[in-house]
């Protein structure tokens, strides 16, 4: 691990950065960004992300992070092939949109111009039979009567044409569904092997963990498994991180630790030091 | 009612949430659906969700089935004395065959 940033130079597994001008957040992004130069070290592997910030505030998903610690270790589930093929089946998979909103509003209006023009008729016959009792002139109002008449003769065309896309789009939407039912399946199927596989990667590495609490500064009451941890996310996130395989560096600003070297020994990991 | 059915896990979370929030509009939930009052606060409740997740949110009108009333007499009859047929086994094809009651073609081809 080589560091340049906040005008400090440095190389090895312990750092001590809490002098310089930098702060946490800013370093562990440089940590996990390959381009940025300002660190430069492996990249981080599936733990990092649960424990490679411990800071006095941090909390942490103590299963998730087990299970991280587990897999930067190699270990695997039983339950990871199963996930997997959820994964590629619902990869593989072309749900396609459904949106039946225009088709829905396209047949509305055409049923509200019907009623509408209905109307328009009823009220003109009214005017030229009205017209024709007293003698007068009706021609006008026959004409008007035709035209609308027309009107509500095409607006009944487009009716049919409406509900009948209507219904097609519908059963588009039927077979689309379909699909995307079977996705949420999929991916109900997959979260649910991957949550299986965290909680028998978190009890697996157990022990291990329960070894590590012994290690580092910080008291905690581990229990058998980890829903009966009893102490407080930094004790942990420091023991998970003993537990890890993490070739990037831990940054430490957790005031736990006054030695980058003994910290970077106490967590087996490189360290920087903030 | 309404009824309203996802398809889609953010739409489903936020049927359930939904569903929480408004016991009083909710008639029923099953799973990733459920079944509102036919108020316009349920339209409008079915149709943020709508606004929210699009095609992923299916709305539909039912109104219950009054057997006596909107179905074929003769259905209606097939399927109470289907349902009291002495063999559990024999299936509806065999035991409509020779007999009145209509045969599951007719039935899948006649529209309610």
């Amino acid at each position: 691990m080589r560091v340049a940033v906040g005008g400090r130079e440095a190389s090895g597994r312990g750092v001590d950065l809490r002098d310089a001008a930098v702060d946490a957040d800013t370093l562990v992004a440089a940590v996990r960004d390959p381009a940025d130069d300002r660190v430069r070290c492996p990249d981080p592997g599936p733990a990092h992300e649960h424990v490679g910030l411990v800071g006095p505030d941090t909390t942490l998903s103590l299963r998730a992070a087990l299970a991280a610690a587990a897999r930067s270790r190699g270990a695997s589930a039983p339950q990871d092939a199963d996930a997997a093929t959820a994964a590629a089946e619902l990869d593989a998979l072309d749900a396609p949109a459904v949106d039946l909103a225009a088709a829905r509003e396209r047949a509305a209006d055409a049923g509200e111009s019907v009623d509408a023009l209905r109307e328009e008729v009823a009220r003109l016959r009214g005017q030229v039979e009205a017209r024709r009792e007293v003698g007068a002139d009706a021609g006008a109002a026959e004409a008007a009567l035709a035209d609308a008449a027309r009107r509500l003769s095409e607006a009944e065309t487009e009716r049919v044409a409406a509900e009948q896309a209507l219904e097609r789009a519908r059963l588009a939407a039927r077979e689309a569904r379909d699909e995307r039912e079977r996705a949420l399946e999929l991916a109900d199927r997959r979260d649910n092997r991957r949550r299986e596989a965290r909680a028998h990667l978190a009890r697996e590495t157990y022990d291990a963990f329960r070894t590590a609490l012994d290690a580092v500064p910080g008291e905690a009451s581990p229990g058998e498994r980890p829903t009966a941890y009893a102490g407080d996310d930094v004790t942990a996130a420091l023991a998970v991180a003993r537990v890890a395989a993490l070739d990037a560096p831990v940054v430490l600003g957790c005031g736990r630790f006054d030695d980058p070297v003994e910290a970077a020994e106490t967590l087996d990991a490189p360290v920087l030091l903030v | 009612m309404l009824l309203v059915v996802t398809y889609a896990k953010s739409a489903r979370q936020a049927l359930r949430n939904t569903c929480r929030r408004h016991e009083e509009t909710v008639v029923r939930r099953f799973g990733r659906a459920a079944l509102f009052r036919e108020t316009a606060f349920g339209a409008f409740l079915a149709l943020r969700l709508r606004a929210a997740h699009g095609g992923d949110v299916q709305l539909e009108v039912t109104e219950p089935l009054n057997e006596f009333a909107d179905v074929p007499d003769a259905v209606r009859e097939a399927a109470e004395a289907y349902a009291d047929r002495e063999t559990a086994s024999t299936p509806y094809e065999a035991f409509a065959a020779g007999t009145d009651h209509p045969d599951p073609d007719e039935l899948r081809g006649t529209e309610l």
